[in-house]
């Protein structure tokens, strides 16, 4: 059963999306078009216009689902036939299948790292080359691939998304009318499929049609030099790594030009391209309008200098030029434009144990959510050769393994004789969250309600984003004589919401109780949960006046500290002290726990968030 | 797993009106896409879910095939009924709708299948074992305790929902199969949060608290005692109730394809979705679909305003735009405005 292509919703029935549509078109157009990514909001005909994509482009749709195993992905040795003639055979995987069809990921950014990577290796070569299980093969990839994904749920790394030549940002509707038509148009659908397509199948066609004309057409466009400035020109405005940037914008543009029924690429197919392939791909605190304005600007010194008679580059005109750089009714591409400004911003560089000091312990391969665990738990993404141990063992390999040295074992009955050196373990990977514990500082010194103030908000804030990456937060206070805690490390806004209604202010400060508290919590939860990235965030001016153990407050907190260093938990230390004399001892504390440390005098919920997450580098 | 255990009555359920509506409606429309019902412990969550699978009106299957294939909807077949079809070796007989379990320590093999090794070490043979996904085709896939569901076994529920298929690639196995279930989970919220992403493929959600006011409390600790002293006993007493509601959904079930919606309906719902401030279009697009099974389980024939209503309790609440600091609730007052101007 695979996929009934019969009950597919036509592609010319979908109402609205049209950048995404027109994207999906063109890549169908242009081979040398190599990848388009969805992104967007859930339940926006995401997905729907894919699958429906492979009927007008007539070619096979190959799911890519994300529980995959390298093996079915790339292929491997076919169990069956090598075992009945002893001879290896190779059984091709998905990869194949996708050659010269569609290759599509609905949620791309959940797709394992390990199969991204093989993913991402076979598209820059262009070919699949298998070097495994003893088998060795190639063969070419030329594949459109197509993913689709909700940036609410993590975002996608930046070799990868360098892959994808388009990018289209999907919204919901907000047009009444639309809105209305999307809904009574889903009903009948669901209602009778055969029906519903009948509807559309005149429409459907001409977009093939359409489609297979333009492909054609493709082949013939000739490429001007200025054209190909002009796609560097904005490239370089916009900042982009490498050179992937122009050359999918000529390569787009040709696709434009040639769905147009031209041969002769213009400024604006080029300016249009641009809009699908430069929005990802941004430089550092650059926005598409920028782009879009600077190179108008480009344009009025060019001609001015040639003295050329151009009829739309002039300053007045500069709006006008705007909107056709907007392509023709994409009103939604200036919205579109300042939410990617975001994309941009998170692509920063990411790597753990950049913390001052840091020696912290830190896991996995520089992705902070992503760590190969030991236990059975977590997706099954490769297997190894059992160190000891036949735990967790992975037949599939170890069958084939014991598959092709058949021919010089004995048969003990069964037809397929394992033995011990064959047995494979399987390696799996599991998103690991971090757990951060607020340590706040209630007692009645200066600004303590708007401290506790400021760490709800951030904590609101931070569990409010949580999702994607699984996080956890707590909260214990300390004041008078004793540390309490008032929200145990969870993942609950609800809960969150409920116990942080009052938090009470007032008394000395008993910072080694509160330190003593929290490396309690701490050291209870790694037992639990020996993968967990633990952070502690401690909000004070570390005056610390009652003891502890001894009569030195200080040295009480200072020893504490030290265990929690220990403990391997990284820290943040935020100075709340907002006096003329400056106390060392915040500062102290944060040496001890070789963790950051952050002066802040009147904090806001704001700045708190923005420096946790430059803690653990979401 | 499916045992065979007598279940607490659904009309002997105290209150809990809206959850219980949410399962009468997927039951007589599985379209809607199921129900997540979102509460703190000991009320009534699983024994809802489990007393609603004896309501079920019995339907017609294809004799000994493991997906439960429906005989009727050929497109929707799994390939061994296509190649039984060929044989001429289909046999309908009468089955009815179970309540599989998701336990939340299934590993992925047993939900989505997986290489049949018993069968691989016997003869050589890649065999597939069918999971989870594939009992439950045709039923209800019931997950407890879904927010503690390991993150990739969420993903694979995500695929199988969405598609109404199950694709293995996994394993040296290339398989796929229909998975059309309907997805009813239960969390406690003050255990963490589920996946935005798959909390909007839940088509209805329900929030519920116990019950407040004493007699309630009364009744629900007279009947639970009352039936763990006697089942049988107990079962009698709502019998009729029981058949009743069963009818009841019968008839829904027949007249569905039947009721009529206004212009002015979808308007409305267009409206309500763009000021409220929703996710996408599913929203809408259930909204629609719980408002028409409305009609139906009441046995009308056309979709009025107060159909509207109950659709906007149940389909919207979870798709709202989360904005931060907000807190994530459904303003009916600005509803039922909006529904007045219309």
């Amino acid at each position: 059963m695979k996929c009934n292509i019969l009950n597919y919703y036509p592609f010319a029935g979908i109402v609205g999306q049209d950048k995404a549509k027109k994207a999906l078109i063109l890549a169908a157009i242009n081979p040398r078009i190599k990848g388009v990514l969805l992104a967007g909001e859930k339940g926006t005909a995401k997905s729907t216009m894919v699958r429906s994509l492979a009927e007008v482009a007539e070619k096979i749709l190959v799911n890519l689902p994300l529980n995959i195993t390298e093996d079915r992905l790339v292929g491997s040795i076919s169990l069956n036939k090598t075992i009945k003639s002893s001879k290896m055979h190779f059984e091709e995987g998905l990869l194949k299948e996708a050659d010269q069809n569609i290759l599509y990921i609905d949620e791309v950014n959940l797709l394992s790292n390990q199969i991204v990577n093989i993913l991402i290796q076979c598209i820059s070569q262009g070919e699949n080359i298998v070097e495994r299980d003893g088998i060795s093969y190639l063969h070419d990839l030329n594949t459109l691939l197509v993913a689709s994904m909700n940036p609410e749920e993590g975002l996608v790394k930046k070799q990868f998304l360098d892959k994808f030549d388009i990018y289209v940002e999907v919204k919901g509707e907000s047009r009444l009318n639309y809105r209305k038509e999307i809904m009574k148009r889903r009903l009948a659908f669901e209602a009778s499929p055969r029906l519903f397509r009948e509807v559309y199948r005149e429409e459907n066609l001409k977009l093939k049609r359409r489609i297979l004309v333009a492909r054609k057409l493709v082949n013939n466009i000739v490429i001007e030099k200025e054209s190909l400035e002009l796609a560097a020109s904005l490239a370089k405005i916009a900042g982009c790594h490498g050179h992937r940037a122009e050359i999918s914008t000529i390569e787009v543009a040709k696709a434009i030009c040639a769905y147009d029924n031209r041969t002769e690429i213009r400024d604006e197919d080029i300016k249009e391209a641009a809009n699908y392939t430069l929005p990802h791909r941004l430089g550092k605190n650059i926005n598409m309008e920028e782009v879009k304005e600077q190179e108008a600007e480009n344009e009025n010194l060019d001609d001015e200098r040639e003295g050329k008679d151009s009829n739309n580059i002039s300053k007045s005109n500069i709006e006008e030029n705007t909107r056709d750089l907007e392509g023709k009714g994409s009103e939604k591409a200036v919205n579109e434009v300042e939410k990617l400004d975001r994309i941009g911003e998170s692509y920063e560089n990411i790597k753990i144990g950049d913390i001052k000091g840091g020696r912290k312990k830190t896991q996995g391969n520089g992705k902070r959510s992503k760590v190969k665990t030991d236990l059975k738990k977590g997706r099954y993404i490769k297997y190894k050769r059992p160190n000891g141990d036949m735990e967790d063992i992975a037949v599939d390999a170890t069958l084939r393994i014991a598959a092709v040295k058949q021919k010089n074992r004995k048969s003990l009955g069964s037809n397929i004789v394992v033995k011990n050196e064959d047995i494979r373990v399987k390696i799996r990977e599991k998103r690991v969250g971090a757990s951060i514990l607020f340590l706040v500082d209630a007692s009645g010194s200066m600004g303590s309600r708007q401290r506790m103030k400021a760490v709800k908000g951030a904590i609101f804030s931070l569990l409010t984003d949580a999702y994607q990456k699984r996080d956890k937060v707590g909260l214990v206070a300390f004041r008078k004589d004793h540390a309490e805690v008032l929200l145990e490390i969870t993942r609950s806004v609800e809960l969150a919401k409920k116990n942080l209604e009052e938090m009470k202010t007032g008394g000395k400060t008993p910072l080694a109780h509160g330190l003593a508290k929290a490396y309690d919590i701490l050291k209870t939860e790694k037992r639990k949960n020996p993968q967990v990235l633990q952070y502690l965030v401690l909000v004070s001016d570390g005056k610390g006046n009652i003891g502890y153990k001894t009569e030195s407050p200080l040295d009480d907190a200072l020893l504490m500290a030290e265990k929690i260093n220990y403990e391997g938990v990284n820290t943040l230390v935020i100075d709340t002290q907002n006096g003329y004399i400056e106390y060392p001892f915040a500062r102290q504390i944060a040496e001890k726990m070789e963790g950051e440390y952050v002066k802040l005098g009147n904090i806001s919920k704001e700045e708190i968030k923005e420096k946790v997450n430059e803690l653990v580098k979401y | 797993m499916i045992k065979e255990v007598k279940n607490y009555p659904f009309s002997g359920i105290v209150g809990q009106e809206d959850m219980k509506k949410a399962l009468l409606l997927n039951i007589i429309n599985p379209s809607i896409g199921g129900v997540l019902i979102r509460g703190e412990k000991g009320t009534a969550k699983s024994t809802a879910v489990r007393a609603i699978a004896d309501l079920v009106p019995s339907r017609q299957e294809i004799e000994n095939c493991k997906f439960f294939c429906d005989p009727v909807k050929e497109d929707d077949w799994c390939n061994e009924c296509i190649e039984r079809f060929n044989r001429g070796e289909i046999n309908v007989v009468q089955g009815r709708m179970r309540v599989v379990n998701l336990p939340i320590s299934a590993t992925e093999d047993r939900v989505v299948g997986t290489l049949d090794i018993e069968n691989a070490i016997k003869t050589g043979e890649k065999k597939f074992e069918e999971g989870i996904l594939a009992q439950a085709n045709r039923n209800i896939l019931y997950v407890d305790e879904v927010n503690l569901l390991e993150d990739h076994i969420v993903d694979l529920l995500l695929d199988s929902a969405a598609m109404g298929v199950n694709i293995i690639e996994r394993e040296g196995i290339s398989y796929s199969h229909p998975s059309r279930f309907i997805l009813i989970g239960t969390m406690n919220p003050e255990e963490g949060d589920l996946r935005p992403q798959l909390v909007d493929r839940f088509g209805l959600v329900v929030d519920i608290v116990g019950e407040r006011d004493v007699e309630s409390r009364v009744k629900v600790m007279e009947r639970r005692l009352a039936f763990e002293d006697n089942p049988l006993d107990f079962e009698n007493r709502f019998k009729d109730d029981q058949r009743r509601l069963s009818e009841k959904i019968v008839r829904a079930k027949e007249i569905l394809d039947s009721v009529t919606y206004d212009e002015d309906i979808i308007e409305l719902i267009a409206k309500i979705s763009i000021e409220i401030g929703v996710d996408g279009h599913r929203a809408d697009i259930t909204l629609l679909k719980t408002a028409i099974t409305n009609v139906a389980y009441e046995g009308r024939s056309k979709v009025e305003k107060e159909d509207i209503i109950v659709g906007t309790r149940l389909a919207l609440p979870h798709r709202m735009r989360r904005r931060p600091f907000e807190e994530e609730s459904l303003d009916f007052n600005k509803i039922a405005e909006i529904i007045q101007e219309v």
